[in-house]
């Protein structure tokens, strides 16, 4: 159902048919250096070959706080998560996790944002759904 | 380059007086800056004006209300760091010979800003943003990195705002000016976990001015001015290269080229503020700045060497948590009380037999990098 509703930004992320989120990423040709949001330079060593590619479902916990407070599409509590993705981190809220430890492994599915109207990621437990 | 000394100091009072207005509270700090350094305003050749939230040409309006016009006037905005790079533009004029005599200020008021009584909300196109993230969150995931690779506990944030209420209480133009135990701080509502209401400054207005000539020129106005050794700032790096959370690229460097501007080592320095809008970055600094050894910072915290009696005090104005946070006004009130200390003129919050101080502030969220940048000043008596 997730599928109808439009993503909160273009050209950051898929939903895959299994429904876990890909993000739409770029790989410095000469280092290995991975990139989200695109990106047309690396910044890491200085080449400008980059390669689309996705990165993801699989995400490691590298931080995280429960957030008690309201923000711009969320109403508190709620958890929220910077994960690993292929060593890159990556802010997402974190959902169904009641014990979150670092280095847990998560993976990104979908979520609605907000009202329901726009639909963005977050880290869910690993091979759960 | 010229050496450049601080010959006066102006702060207002901090808190929420939306009656008072930028004008009101800019002006006041700057009259009170000329007027400690014995300078008519008509003197001043330069001047840099720190403001975010606040009209087109702040400083132009600032220094006419005072007696200053017809000089160069530059207005600058660099988040957190702005009050900061405000001094430092003076400075850099200064030490290249531009104009002998110029002031900084730094003004804000939050209470009548268009973010008044909100959050700093974030840029329209952040994405984080768009998935909860706000700015006591990101010092909260920093909060986390801290107690996974430093063993820092709840407390041990406790402890840093207990610190700074403590200065705070001692300084008469702090917003608060109460003592907090570690049992209240902990008990105040939760932010971001592990942050509560007690370890995040708050809105505040208010504004700090200060003025700077040559060395030359300084000994006519006074035999004790204070010398700034040096100034850097440096912009954030990029996040990809940042490896954790809990250490700032722009942090180090920014102290690596202050030491190396002064000729100071980090055990040199008697007195420190820096930017603390949430408890648990102080600590960050004490590494970045070199004031402990790379993964001793918690050790360095209770062990009481960054209080008010300790080694060396850290915010002992009682800092962004206790004094209050005009955004802009900050970087510049930190040199001032580093100036005051060094003076030993900072009554009952003095820190005892202080020689060179050190001031820090680290600003500005942006997407891809660490931060927005760190300004350090290093003063000396």
């Amino acid at each position: 159902m997730s599928a109808h509703i439009e993503h909160f930004r273009e050209d950051l992320f898929r939903v895959a048919a299994d429904g876990r989120v890909r993000l739409l990423a770029s790989r410095c040709a000469d280092c290995g250096q991975v990139y989200f949001p695109r990106a047309t330079i690396c910044v890491a060593c200085g080449g400008s070959d980059l390669a689309d590619t996705e990165i993801g479902p699989d995400a490691e916990l590298f931080s995280f706080s429960r957030v008690h407070m309201p923000t711009l599409n969320f109403k508190p509590p709620y958890l929220a998560g910077l994960g690993l993705v292929e060593g890159l981190r990556v802010f997402a809220p974190v959902i169904d996790v009641d014990q979150p430890a670092v280095g847990m492994k998560l993976e990104l599915r979908a979520l609605a944002l907000g009202d329901g109207s726009r639909l963005g990621y977050a880290f869910y437990p690993w091979r759960t759904a | 380059m010229r050496e450049v000394a601080i010959i006066g100091i102006g702060q207002t009072r901090f808190g929420k007086m939306p009656e008072r207005g930028f004008r009101e509270l800019g002006q006041e700090a700057i009259r009170l800056a000329l007027a400690d350094a014995g300078i008519d305003p008509r003197k001043v050749q330069g001047g840099a004006c720190s403001r975010l939230y606040i009209d087109i040409a702040t400083g132009q309006a600032l220094f006419s209300g005072t007696g200053i016009a017809g000089i160069e006037v530059t207005n600058v905005e660099n988040a957190c760091a702005g009050g900061s790079t405000a001094v430092r533009t003076v400075w850099k004029d200064i030490a290249h010979g531009e104009y002998d005599i110029g002031v900084a200020v730094g003004v804000e008021s939050m209470t009548t800003s268009p973010i008044a009584g909100k959050m700093i909300p974030p840029a329209s196109d952040d994405i984080e943003g768009q998935l909860g993230n706000a700015v006591p969150i990101t010092f909260a995931l920093i909060a986390r990195r801290l107690m996974e690779m430093r063993g820092a506990t709840a407390q041990d944030f406790a402890q840093v705002s207990v610190k700074a209420h403590q200065a705070g209480a001692l300084n008469p133009r702090a917003q608060y000016r109460k003592e907090v135990t570690i049992e209240e701080v902990l008990a105040s509502r939760m932010i971001a976990d592990p942050i509560t209401l007690l370890q995040c400054c708050p809105n505040t207005d208010g504004a700090a001015a200060l003025v700077m000539c040559s060395m030359d020129v300084a000994r006519r106005f006074t035999a004790n001015p204070i010398r700034v050794l040096s100034s850097s700032l440096v912009s954030g790096g990029f996040s990809v290269n940042q490896p954790d959370l809990i250490s700032y690229e722009c942090g180090r460097e920014a102290a690596r080229r202050a030491y190396e501007g002064a000729g100071v080592d980090p055990a040199d320095i008697g007195v420190v503020e820096v930017h603390d809008a949430f408890a648990p970055e102080e600590i960050v600094h004490y590494e970045d700045l070199g004031l402990c050894a790379p993964g001793e910072c918690i050790d360095f915290l209770r062990s009481g060497a960054t209080a008010l009696g300790g080694r060396v005090p850290v915010n002992p104005s009682g800092g962004l948590l206790s004094l209050g946070h005009p955004l802009s006004a900050s970087g510049v009130r930190n040199v001032c009380e580093i100036v005051q200390q060094l003076r030993g003129d900072a009554g009952p919050r003095q820190v005892e037999g202080a020689k060179l101080g050190l001031a820090q502030m680290l600003g500005g969220a942006v997407s891809g990098l660490e931060a927005g940048a760190c300004c350090i000043h290093i003063l000396a008596r």
